[in-house]
């Protein structure tokens, strides 16, 4: 009868383990991702202006040189210039693996690059979509 | 970002297209990688012309499309352990039934929406001897809706790529809630469906 007893009350105790542990994943997932997707929705309906000279605070690490050329509409020799390296074998580089390369220092670069694209843009219209 | 999502940037960026369709094989076969934060940012590099379109999506769906046979074989030759000790089980086959009738919709949907269940889908595909014609015509359907839709809203708003990759990230966490608490909400009503049914039964042999 004991016997009897615990195999039918120790499933229903670990069904109703099963059901709150979902619920509770449930809840913590749904509350967790729900508030980071309203932060990036608000973030999407009001983007930061495009288009200014700040724009150019956008060149990230993972770009390589030839795409910041072709992002802001910029010749790419005029990059690899200001950055005093050749073109041959930096240009599937990142910025960042361009600063490993040759030692450079990371704000210094990224300065120079945002000055050179600000001086080269004038003579030339970014390409559409503009950059990240 | 993190490094990884760096890399993986860079590398379609220099590699393009073929880079594209690797990563895509890889976390067809269970490997997490960004891969939509990938798609959306491939979607605007089409914008800017810095990557091929047609390429990125023949060869994005290509490589996601082995990556997701590669998972299904895995299940189905792993699945050969489980089958030789369940098959005659009576849930086993009520669960493999039930794959067979409605799997298909699983195999399509998890493509592009509840996408972290996609790979366990595709094991219990494999395992279940479901058949791998019909796997693969859903699957590519479903992969071609999620390629064609993220590199789609990453070509309309490339300036904000990043913002939705965000988005599309954490509505795809808050769905997987939602199933969670719908499972949880399934399993409550069932287990006191039960119960009634069984106070009903115990109160007719009683009288």
């Amino acid at each position: 009868m004991n016997m009897k007893l615990q195999v039918t009350t120790r499933p229903a105790a670990q069904r109703v383990a099963i059901v709150l542990a979902l619920a509770l994943a449930g809840l913590v997932l749904v509350g967790f991702f729900g508030a980071r997707a309203y932060r990036a929705y608000e973030r999407f309906q009001h983007p930061a202006p495009a288009g200014s000279l700040d724009d150019v605070a956008d060149i990230r690490g993972w770009m390589t040189l030839p795409y910041v050329a072709r992002a802001y509409g910029v010749p790419e020799d005029a990059l690899f210039d200001a950055l005093a390296i050749p073109r041959s074998g930096n240009e599937r580089l990142s910025v960042k693996q361009i600063v490993a390369k040759y030692g450079r220092d990371p704000q210094a670069t990224r300065a120079i690059l945002q000055q050179t694209v600000l001086r080269a843009r004038p003579a030339a219209a970014p390409a559409p979509g503009g950059a990240p | 970002m993190s490094d990884l999502s760096d890399t993986l940037l860079t590398a379609v960026l220099a590699y393009g297209a073929p880079a594209l369709g690797l990563a895509l094989f890889i976390v067809a076969l269970g490997i997490p990688l960004p891969a939509t934060l990938l798609l959306l940012a491939s979607g605007a590099f089409i914008s800017q012309g810095a990557l091929d379109g047609p390429q990125a999506l023949g060869i994005g769906l290509l490589g996601s499309v082995l990556g997701d046979s590669g998972s299904y074989c895995l299940g189905r030759c792993g699945g050969g352990l489980v089958l030789r000790r369940f098959e005659r089980a009576p849930a086993w086959r009520r669960a493999q039934a039930t794959f067979e009738r409605r799997g298909g919709l699983l195999v399509f949907f998890t493509r592009f929406m509840l996408t972290p269940l996609a790979l366990p889908t595709n094991l219990i595909a494999g395992s279940s001897r479901y058949s791998y014609a019909r796997f693969l015509a859903l699957d590519a359907l479903g992969e071609l809706t999620w390629i064609v839709l993220y590199l789609g809203l990453g070509y309309l708003f490339a300036g904000q790529w990043e913002t939705i990759s965000e988005l599309a990230g954490s509505l795809s966490g808050a769905l997987v809630g939602l199933v969670a608490l719908a499972a949880a909400a399934g399993l409550a009503y069932r287990a006191r469906h039960r119960r009634g049914a069984a106070a009903v039964a115990e109160a007719s042999a009683g009288s």
